[in-house]
């Protein structure tokens, strides 16, 4: 069964929120996943795994103390998707330095921030950790690295550079038209997903939606 | 190469005026409307229509399929026939049956994929659907108007104009997904150019679902009575439209859109500036002014509706398409700048209603000067969906108070004010408003208190750092990351906002959803209830086998003499 990126989109919205992040966040990291199906990553389970940890520590720990030199989580790992957010927010300081960072979990995740970002207002990015190399060109992305360590729990280093440098060696991922996602990841981000939604009561069965039940003309 | 000179136009109607959902709930269809744009575009592009298949019983059950071929594309309306229990017919989302079921499919279904769509497209939600499917939708019968047209048709006969008037359709959508709902194909900007403009995919499928009713009653009355059943008349064929019933699912759509409301804005505006900026009325445009003002009377005699308010409203229409009449006969279009002067006059002579539909009127005439704008309404609102973390606080402020004053003078700690929210359904994944202070889980609502989280976020920003960076501060409130965008938003695009608290207990959600509804092309708006409208779509349109022949854009008003359809 294939899916469409608008329904994980959703879906990874609506997971990101359920784990607790605020609606603004959550709809960049649900971007991000589509973006990373869109060329055959696995954006659905890196988010999966991400989420879990998020239900473990508070948010502000996994989120970078400052924005100036090296950034760093209080917790001591970095969480992709806050990192993703607010790499998008300083793409300006992206113009005149590289921006660097300490360990981070799931640096995949951040990936599909900057290659949505790349994607949607012609931008190019390097982003960099351990053996992997990531470009991010337009809709175009390649990748340099043995893929399990593009899909690494954690990276003790990081960084992002605007512009796609020497790509020369990488491997251009595909740009697919549909998607495939385990369905136990699904099944773990719609558990997630379903915190946002609410039940009926009698009442609100009959008042939400504002119509009777039966109604012929 | 020589640039083209865009047409002279007035000032814009500025937001603050136009952006209310007590205006923007009083919308009518205009000829940019959306349903209008498709059938012109299907006509310039010479698109071929046919029906290929219709396999029905007598109770309406079995298989048509419908193909709709452009220059490089083809597309099949794919239609399953239920024989649906009295009991089961509701407008409600909640329904898990229906009496018709669709898919636009991409192409012509071989007779697996039809065995495989068959097995799917009847549990609508609950089906599993691929990329060559594009729309998915669903019908139910208008019981007492579809078994009375069967039963004339059937006898030899035509059915009664009056009853054809007065419910305008056979059967009503109940709902209509795409863009990658339920697996279904994903809308993308590169996707076929056809598909480019605003639901045109969802349109061009509402509108082959008006042929196959149209194609059933006739059918069902061949099989009652083959040696004397007839077709129905083309005139009174084209007095059949399509019902849809639309509830709370639009307005989160048009809140969380902003670029693509303030296309949809800009381009009405652009269109009105434009014709405001004509220095005179020829005699030509004056005589199909007053023609359609006739029509848009008559219209009125046809949209019926058992909401007081919008019958009051409609009642008050009456007196305002009269007045407009009076001020033509005094000349009115013979000043100079004469629409200019029109719309003047009707800021303080008409109501609301009224200035919006003359809104609709002053347009119509005028199709080489607006209709390009049709080709702006579309919009990625990813190209505005980053985050300028560079923008000071000072700044972000300043932009605050330029463009959300309006909110910024609400108190909401009165509980009148936060006395709803919107939320998500979990036995139907739908968009739903719930009261703040009866029911649980507000603490999961959607985020469309923009009012509110703007005035909070304008509170947290006046305790931080003037020059310092938005993105420093979103490091410590990732809460506001929504409105922040919004703002952001707002401060370039002065349409993408509607400026009103949409979690007031004032608030009339269905001033949303007629907004959209009126950008779709939808006729007699019939509200029933704050949340949920019932309308009429394609009424009066050309069926798709008229298309080639017909006047593509003469439509949306009815003629002046139904029984020779005079204005076709």
């Amino acid at each position: 069964m294939t899916r469409s990126f608008n329904q994980i989109e959703r879906m990874a919205s609506k997971a990101t929120r359920g784990s607790g992040l605020p609606w603004g966040v959550a709809d960049e990291a649900g971007k991000a996943v589509a973006r990373l199906h869109r060329h055959g990553l696995n954006g659905a389970r890196t988010l999966a795994e991400t989420l879990y940890h998020h239900s473990h520590h508070a948010t502000q720990s996994r989120s970078p103390v400052l924005l100036s030199g090296v950034w760093r989580a209080s917790s001591g790992v970095l969480d992709p998707v806050l990192v993703g957010g607010a790499l998008g927010d300083c793409l300006e300081r992206l113009t005149r330095e590289r921006i660097e960072t300490a360990t981070i979990a799931y640096p995949l995740l951040v990936a599909g921030f900057l290659a949505d970002i790349a994607a949607c207002e012609d931008r190019a990015f390097t982003l960099a950790w351990h053996q992997v190399r990531l470009y991010c060109r337009r809709d175009c992305l390649r990748i340099q690295g043995a893929m399990q360590a593009v899909e690494c729990e954690v990276a003790e280093w990081m960084y992002c550079e605007l512009n796609c440098g020497d790509s020369v060696g990488s491997t251009s991922m595909p740009q697919l038209a549909r998607a495939t996602v385990d369905p136990g990841i699904w099944k773990r981000l719609e558990q997630y997903a379903q915190q946002t939604y609410i039940a009926s009561t009698a009442d609100t069965h009959m008042t939400g939606a504002g119509a009777g039940l039966i109604d012929n003309d | 190469m020589q640039a083209t000179t865009p047409p002279a136009q007035t000032a814009l109607r500025p937001p603050q005026q136009v952006m209310t959902t007590a205006r923007i709930g009083r919308f009518h269809q205009t000829r940019l409307s959306f349903m209008r744009a498709l059938l012109r575009a299907l006509k310039r592009d010479g698109w071929q229509f046919s029906c290929q298949r219709f396999e029905m019983d007598a109770r309406g059950v079995g298989l048509a399929l419908y193909s709709a071929i452009g220059h490089e594309h083809r597309y099949t309306l794919v239609c399953f026939g239920n024989d649906l229990s009295t009991e089961k017919r509701s407008d409600r989302v909640i329904a898990t049956e229906w009496d018709a079921t669709f898919v636009l499919y991409d192409g012509v279904p071989d007779e697996v994929a039809l065995r495989r769509l068959a097995t799917q497209v009847p549990k609508q939600e609950a089906g599993c659907y691929q990329a060559s499917e594009w729309v998915l939708a669903r019908a139910n019968r208008s019981v007492r108007l579809f078994s009375h047209v069967v039963e004339r048709l059937a006898g030899g006969l035509q059915p009664d104009p009056a009853m054809l008037d007065k419910c305008g359709y056979l059967m009503r959508t109940t709902a209509v997904y795409a863009n990658g709902k339920f697996g279904l194909r994903d809308r993308q900007a590169e996707d076929r150019v056809e598909f480019c403009a605003p639901f045109r995919a969802e349109l061009l499928t509402v509108w082959l679902i008006r042929w196959f009713t149209i194609d059933l009653v006739e059918h069902l009355a061949h099989l009652e009575n083959p040696h004397k059943a007839v077709k129905l008349s083309p005139v009174l064929a084209r007095q059949i439209g399509v019902g849809n019933a639309t509830g709370l699912g639009m307005a989160p759509f048009l809140v969380l859109h902003p670029s693509l409301l303030h296309r949809w804005i800009h381009a009405r505006e652009t269109a009105l500036a434009r014709v405001r900026a004509l220095p005179a009325c020829d005699s030509v445009t004056r005589h199909q002014f007053t023609r359609l003002l006739a029509r848009q009377q008559r219209g009125l005699e046809g949209w019926h509706t058992d909401d007081h308010k919008q019958h009051l409203q409609i009642e008050e229409l009456k007196v305002d398409l009269a007045k407009i009449a009076r001020h033509i006969d005094q000349n009115a279009l013979e000043k100079i700048m004469p629409w200019d002067a029109f719309m003047h006059w009707s800021q303080t002579a008409l109501s609301v209603e009224g200035q919006e539909l003359l809104v609709t009127l002053m347009l119509e005439p005028h199709g080489q000067l607006i209709d390009d704008l049709t080709e702006c309404m579309a919009s990625d609102e990813t190209q505005y969906w980053r985050i300028r973390g560079e923008q000071t606080i000072a700044e972000l402020i300043n932009a605050i108070e330029s463009h959300y004053l309006w909110a910024l003078t609400i108190d909401y700690t009165d509980p009148a004010e936060c006395a709803r929210f919107w939320y998500v359904s979990k036995e139907k994944l739908e968009p739903r408003l719930g009261e703040r202070f009866v029911d649980s889980g507000a603490e999961w609502e959607l985020p469309l208190a923009i009012a509110r989280d703007i005035s909070a976020l304008h509170a947290a920003l006046k305790k931080n750092v003037p020059d310092a960076s938005v993105a420093t501060f979103l490091l410590a409130y990732p809460q506001y990351r929504h409105a922040v965008r919004r703002v952001q938003i707002s401060a370039r695009l002065p349409y993408a906002e509607i400026r009103d608290n949409l979690i007031s207990a004032r608030l009339l959600a269905i001033d949303l959803l007629r907004c959209k509804l009126s950008f779709f092309g939808a006729t007699r708006f019939d509200p029933k209830s704050d949340r949920w409208i019932r309308i009429t779509m394609y009424q009066h349109a050309p069926l798709p086998n008229e298309l080639a022949y017909m006047n593509v854009d003469d439509w949306s008003y009815p003629p002046l003499n139904p029984a020779m359809d005079d204005d076709k």
